[in-house]
């Protein structure tokens, strides 16, 4: 069976805070990212979890830093975007870019 | 500051309780930044347990056929386990083992519902794999099928003493609430209280047809440079 391509709610956050990070993507800063945009805790199992999904499209791929000793001698996996991953981002900001035209504001009478 | 202070606990269920696939150094190395930047133990437990919990539904996900597979097998053991005691050979093997001295009698009765658990186990893992061998074009290898066939075993052992422990412990007794005159094939089948007989089971065959069909492993993508 084909992987679908298209994002999830999640995974749309994840691959716009790896974009926007650059070369500080790991997964303190992503949740940081995405909590201070979503106003909400966000579990890191769930960005990893995401980030899993993303990496198996194609869509970032990742390699392991250096340990550190304030993270108990483990390191760091940082995330970096792919082009496709870079691609598909677009696709689908023009796709809901098109559709967020529609959105009537709020008190606003529906056709 | 919760410098140097991670609960062992929650480290260790970290540790063990996500399945390797998904195990990765990072995700404790980053709870560990986190907590030691100022975040509570509460909030380390409940990322800890919330990690638990996503690795597990993505494997249950992931293997959601094998799942349904387990547990659809699983559902007519306790009606051919409960008629094959039932019959007359069975009471036939009785009378000649509890001539044996203790503890030799329970052992070769205990023994021998092993083997008939074992046998229905590894029919439905070989039934699975090959029909998906065939669906899949995978080929199957001899190794695979020895492994499977042991882990199978082990894991029923294991499984049937946790669930002998929960009953006694919690007074799950099936001997005094099913009456055997009047049991029937459908009770079998939808007393809910017969769940535990099946739990050796669903996990048994689900660890013998993981041995059989490991996870086929993904390359890596290119980075934008």
């Amino acid at each position: 069976m084909e992987e679908r391509s298209y994002f999830g709610e999640l995974e749309l956050m994840v691959i716009l805070a790896v974009i926007g990070l650059g070369d500080d993507a790991y997964g303190v800063p992503i949740s940081r990212e995405i909590e201070k945009h979503r106003g909400r805790m966000v579990a890191l199992g769930s960005v990893y979890a995401a980030l899993e999904r993303l990496e198996k499209k194609g869509m970032v791929s990742s390699h392991l830093g250096d340990p550190t000793p304030e993270r108990g001698g483990k390191a760091k996996r940082y995330f970096r975007v792919t082009e496709a991953g870079l691609r598909e981002v677009q696709k689908t900001r023009q796709a809901l870019s098109k559709m967020w035209r529609r959105l009537p504001a709020l008190g606003e009478k529906r056709v | 500051m919760n410098r140097g202070k991670s609960p062992r606990v929650a480290s260790w269920l970290l540790e063990h309780l996500v399945p390797q696939s998904q195990r990765d150094q990072a995700l404790p190395g980053d709870l560990l930044e986190e907590l030691n930047r100022g975040r509570t133990l509460g909030w380390y437990w409940c990322q800890v347990l919330a990690a638990v919990l996503i690795s597990w539904a993505i494997v249950v996900h992931k293997q959601k056929m094998t799942f349904l597979f387990a547990i659809l097998w699983s559902v007519p053991f306790p009606m051919l386990l409960f008629y094959a005691t039932s019959a007359k050979w069975f009471d036939v093997f009785l009378s000649h083992t509890i001539r044996f001295p203790w503890p030799y009698s329970a052992l070769s009765e205990l023994t021998l519902e092993l083997l008939a658990a074992s046998l229905y186990v590894w029919s439905g893992a070989a039934l699975y794999v090959v029909t998906y061998a065939y669906l899949a074009s995978r080929t199957l290898t001899l190794r695979g099928l020895c492994r499977a066939f042991v882990i199978a075993i082990l894991v029923l052992l294991g499984a049937c003493f946790g669930t002998a422990e929960i009953v006694s412990l919690t007074n799950f007794s099936l001997a005094t609430y099913i009456d055997r005159r009047t049991f029937t094939a459908m009770q079998s089948i939808t007393n809910p209280r017969l769940f535990l007989e099946r739990v050796p089971i669903i996990l048994s065959a689900l660890f013998a047809i993981r041995a059989m069909l490991p996870d086929a492993k993904n390359g890596a993508p290119r980075p934008v440079s």
